[in-house]
């Protein structure tokens, strides 16, 4: 969908977007209430303002495109350029990006960038596994190289590695 | 500062500058800015929050060479790719593309790329000399800010970060709005309570800054490219024009001198400005330079000063951008704001007190700079016959690798594999942010400046005695609150307009 184009009901992007912003900021103010204390305590001063400010603004940005009169490019067929296939392929990217953030722990930083690497390279689908293989060593051994050897840095193996080293 | 203190500084200056290994960190940070810079859909600020990890474990003055050399250069390369493939490197070289491109169609490819690294190498050296000439007294004037005046002065760039990093000045202030919000994560710099932290112990100091950086800026933009990547069909090729060596000649320079000057003092007028970044300095150059030249049809056409002129404005940017955040501790601008971070990472605190505190570094990155200027000359100019090998480079093989750097990057900063989960939670949050036009860059100045206003607004409260009429009474606070409220104003109706104008061009298809 393209920024700006209308939905099914006749409401554009900005309004859910504004809808959400404002309810993000209702959820920050219960936050700061049950985080921090009470709305009045000066801790609570700075993250006031951040919620203060969604709430307001996300409102005026419903209110302002529920009244926004219809344009034409509001009215235009969304040029879809994604097919379903391309949305389901990078959706399983973030996610596994995502997995594999959270695996690290467990498999080290080496075999995660590996494993990072790797899996762009074959959900793209632009480049053969060997160049996939080989860029991905040679990234992973550069790193290496500067991160820990050069700088010093120590790399974690991972709890999974940690008994069999 | 006094003279003689100056005088005094100034050897001591030169000669941390000129040790071999800052020269090569400006030397290095120039080669990679340049080279990211060139490679379409990589920008400068991704090529900067990328360097610092690395950096972290090297001498400040070393580290901020390799970033400024490093931004100074990306900004040059992003007219490489834009000349020879019409495609911008970096979005403050689009208006170069539009005479650097049909020269290169019409065999000056060299030509055009010579005159740009010249007119860059200029811009940016103007730009340097106005910033050692105006920090000073800035500084000294700043210095007598007390918390009430930091406040307001806060406000007020936050104000016109808000109006010109997004496109909607609403948008922008759900940034702040979030940013700020961001920010009071982590324990209380008063009272030291928790605040935010859901018991997490990683978050008592808050988001890490690199983290957040690489997430927001680089991680988001990765995705956004895969998507990108994902949708095109037939993997559009770029094939870039070749390069003839045909240079520039001194009469041509000549031809292009007055617009380069001008065109310097825009960019450097426009990199002082608080949110008004190398884009727009680019544009305005460009304009400046058709609107006053006897013969505006050549542009759009392969014309040298449409060459010379954004990328004179562009550069002189990279100068006069650090003036709000050495004087006054406000990052001006994206890039400015990573090396913000940087200077954070090292124990420096920008602002005010940062000339009188360490008068020695920060000359010495005056002189740098000046240094990396030469050396963008010097290391740019040999390696532009291989500048199309450069811009062949397909991103989709640089994409998965700049992953792995994100990794590695997020890690080695403290050392914390949960800081690349944070990395992560804001890749994914810029890359929504991009989705919706909310600036991630707007957020991240919000989040650094979120504990200054804190900070100072907590301050002046109990020394006003709880009364906030002083931030509106005392009367430089409430010069900067009067003229946060006219550029708020401004921008609104700026907006409004643009908008009624948008609507004139394109009649509504049927009532709301």
């Amino acid at each position: 969908m393209i920024a700006g184009s209308r939905d099914l009901i006749g409401l554009s992007r900005d309004f859910w977007l504004g809808l959400g912003c404002a309810a993000a900021g209702v959820a920050g103010l219960v936050l700061i209430r049950l985080q921090v204390g009470a709305l009045t305590t000066p801790g609570s001063l700075l993250p006031l303002f951040g919620a203060l400010a969604c709430i307001l603004v996300g409102l005026g940005m419903s209110v302002q495109e529920f009244r926004r009169p219809l344009s034409e490019s509001d009215t235009e067929t969304a040029q879809e350029t994604e097919t379903d296939f391309a949305r389901w392929r990078f959706a399983l990217i973030v996610a596994l990006v995502f997995a594999i953030g959270f695996v690290t722990k467990y498999v080290g930083l080496l075999v995660a960038a590996v494993l990072v690497q790797l899996s762009l390279f074959l959900l793209m689908s632009k480049t053969s596994p060997i160049r996939a293989l080989i860029v991905t060593g040679a990234t992973v051994a550069g790193l290496y190289t500067a991160i820990s050897i050069v700088l010093g840095v120590q790399i974690p193996v991972g709890t999974l590695w940690a008994g069999l080293i | 500062m006094l003279e003689t203190d100056f005088l005094t500084i100034l050897p001591g200056a030169f000669a941390n500058a000129f040790q071999l290994s800052n020269l090569f960190g400006a030397a290095v940070g120039i080669l990679v800015g340049v080279t990211l810079g060139a490679m379409p859909g990589l920008s400068g600020t991704m090529a900067i929050a990328l360097m610092i990890p690395l950096t972290f474990h090297w001498s400040p003055l070393f580290s901020v060479a390799i970033l400024m050399g490093c931004w100074k250069g990306s900004v040059y390369g992003g007219s490489i790719s834009g000349i020879l493939l019409n495609t911008p490197g970096t979005p403050e070289a689009a208006p170069t593309a539009l005479d650097g491109y049909p020269l290169a169609q019409q065999g000056k490819a060299y030509k055009a790329l010579v005159l740009a690294l010249v007119a860059s190498v200029i811009g940016a050296l103007i730009s340097d000399i106005l910033l050692l000439v105006a920090a000073p007294p800035i500084s000294q004037v700043a210095i007598r800010f007390g918390p009430v005046e930091l406040t307001s002065l806060v406000a007020f760039a936050l104000v016109i970060v808000a109006g010109t990093g997004s496109d909607s000045m609403l948008k922008g202030l759900i940034a702040t709005g979030l940013g700020l919000f961001l920010a009071a994560v982590g324990l209380d710099p008063v009272d030291a309570q928790r605040r935010l932290t859901f018991s997490v112990l990683e978050l008592d100091q808050g988001f890490e800054l690199m983290a957040m950086m690489i997430g927001l800026l680089v991680l988001s933009e990765v995705f956004i490219q895969i998507r990108e990547t994902l949708s095109e069909k037939n993997g559009k090729a770029r094939v870039p024009v070749s390069i003839k060596r045909v240079g520039l000649t001194l009469a041509e320079l000549k031809y292009c001198s007055g617009v380069i000057f001008k065109s310097s003092l825009i960019g450097s007028f426009c990199g002082a400005l608080p949110g008004v970044g190398s884009i727009t300095a680019a544009f305005l150059g460009y304009d400046h330079a058709k609107l006053s030249s006897k013969t505006p049809e050549k542009f759009g056409k392969g014309e040298l000063k449409g060459v010379a002129a954004p990328e004179a404005a562009n550069n002189a940017v990279c100068g006069t951008a650090l003036i709000p955040m050495v004087t006054l501790g406000i990052p001006g601008s994206l890039s400015v704001a990573i090396i913000m971070g940087a200077f954070m990472i090292h124990g420096l605190a920008p602002g005010p007190m940062l000339m009188v505190d360490e008068p020695v570094f920060v000359y010495s990155l005056f002189v740098l700079l000046v240094v990396s200027d030469i050396f963008l000359l010097l290391i740019a100019w040999p390696l532009l016959p291989l500048a199309a090998m450069i811009v062949r480079i397909p991103v989709h093989y640089l994409l998965p690798v700049i992953v792995a750097f994100c990794f590695f990057g997020a890690y080695s900063t403290h050392q914390s594999l949960f800081d690349v989960q944070i990395m992560i939670l804001f890749g994914i949050l810029g890359f929504f942010l991009k989705l919706f036009g909310i600036s991630a860059a707007t957020l991240l100045i919000a989040y650094i400046l979120g504990p200054m206003l804190e900070a100072n607004l907590r301050l002046g409260l109990t020394l006003s005695h709880g009364d906030a009429t002083a931030f509106f009474t005392r009367p430089i606070s409430g010069a900067f609150l009067f003229l946060a409220l006219i550029t708020a104003i401004w921008i609104i109706w700026r907006q409004l307009n643009s908008g009624r104008k948008n609507t004139v061009d394109d009649p509504p298809a049927k009532a709301g």
